[in-house]
């Protein structure tokens, strides 16, 4: 080492001082810039690839609600549905759906409320009737209309169901019912 | 590597003046001018790389503010559109269709009034009241014998029934156990529960 001073600092070495420095200057500029320059690099790709994928999810999630919203103006099949369990609660929509003449039943009487919200973000409105049925067989054709009536623009629950059913006669059936309606409150 | 070649090179010249400073004079001359080289070598790397990883990170940091603006774009697009309420409701109903379509066929009354008539056609037995709530049916049934005779009683109708539920599959209800029936010989009375096998239900 101190040979390689001494000799260092003689004048018949002098290309060794610029090539040293350089040197110097290159391990430190390796040392203190590119190493940064480099980590910065690594962290850069990493932040690139996080964000471009959630960037592709967010366009994939925009394209299927564009979609979902063109289907809902363009077919009336999933706008029907939509009406049915997730409409809003209008009592002219209900009314209108379950007094049909053509059921063979009479309602007496309809209470309804908005129910409560249920945990999947839909509301359950609850809805009874007291109505007179003709026999059984129209009995369960208006039970039919309620629970999947293609005619009928809802469809409701049956909760609770109780009537004098009696096999050994037909009989008119006076009975009440109480039902669930789903909307979006 | 640098410091290898550093070595190398820095020995390799300490070696030379030491042992033969006087004899040997252009060949230190050259062993530094290899050093001087060597060491812009070097350094046109480091530059090179350096600029190269610069220039990089510039790119991928104005990539990744582009991906950041788009991304941001999307979200307001998607937060417009889900603030539209039909969109919200297809969501929530295209989400929940299967359970609210399970439920309403759960209710469908109609399939268990019909199915309690072929029943009681079946096995020849009055059912009177119906009951229907949360899965749950209950009616009252009575069974009459066949025939006036002593041997004829009519809980053999009963067991008949009983038993087809207790030993058959694919049935609609699952009967509760029968656990009394009063009346007499040519009359017997009874109640059925019964619960709803959704797995059945057509």
């Amino acid at each position: 080492m101190y040979t390689a001073q001494k000799d260092m600092k003689s004048p018949k070495a002098p290309g060794n001082i610029p090539s040293l420095l350089i040197l110097v200057l290159s391990i430190a500029l390796a040392f203190f810039f590119t190493r940064s320059q480099y980590y910065q690099y690594m962290e850069n790709k990493d932040t690139l690839a996080s964000t471009t994928q959630e960037m592709q999810q967010k366009k994939a999630d925009l394209e299927a609600l564009q979609i979902v919203a063109k289907n809902i103006e363009a077919d009336k099949a999933v706008s029907d549905t939509i009406e049915r369990f997730g409409g809003t609660f209008r009592e002219d929509a209900i009314l209108d759906s379950l007094f049909v003449p053509t059921t063979g039943v009479s309602i007496s009487n309809i209470t309804m409320n908005k129910g409560e919200k249920l945990p999947n973000g839909l509301s359950e409105a609850n809805i009874s009737l007291s109505f007179q049925s003709q026999d059984i067989t129209k009995l369960n054709t208006f039970l039919e209309y309620l629970t999947s009536g293609k005619t009928n623009k809802k469809s409701y629950v049956i909760k609770n169901f109780s009537f004098p059913f009696d096999t050994t006669k037909n009989e008119p059936i006076t009975s009440s019912i109480e039902l669930g309606m789903y909307y979006l409150d | 590597m640098v410091i290898y070649i550093f070595n190398t090179q820095f020995m390799k010249t300490i070696d030379v003046r030491v042992g033969k400073e006087s004899t040997e004079a252009p060949e230190i001359k050259a062993s530094g001018s290899t050093f001087l080289i060597t060491s812009g070598i070097i350094l046109a790397i480091v530059l090179a790389l350096s600029t190269f990883l610069f220039l990089e990170n510039n790119n991928l940091s104005r990539s990744i503010e582009t991906a950041k603006s788009e991304s941001e774009r999307y979200d307001e697009s998607i937060a417009k559109l889900k603030s539209d309420k039909k969109i919200i409701a297809a969501e929530l109903v295209k989400t929940n269709q299967a359970d609210i379509m399970k439920n309403i066929r759960a209710g469908e009354v109609q399939k268990y009034i019909s199915e309690l008539i072929a029943l009681s056609r079946k096995y020849k037995i009055n059912l009177s009241g119906f009951n229907y709530s949360n899965g749950k049916i209950s009616t009252a049934a009575t069974a009459i014998a066949e025939t006036t005779l002593a041997t004829d009683d009519a809980v053999k109708k009963i067991s008949t029934l009983v038993r087809d539920y207790r030993t058959g599959s694919g049935l609609l209800f699952s009967l509760s156990p029968v656990t009394s029936i009063s009346g007499y010989e040519q009359k017997r009375l009874f109640g059925m529960d019964f619960t709803v096998n959704m797995d059945n239900l057509k």
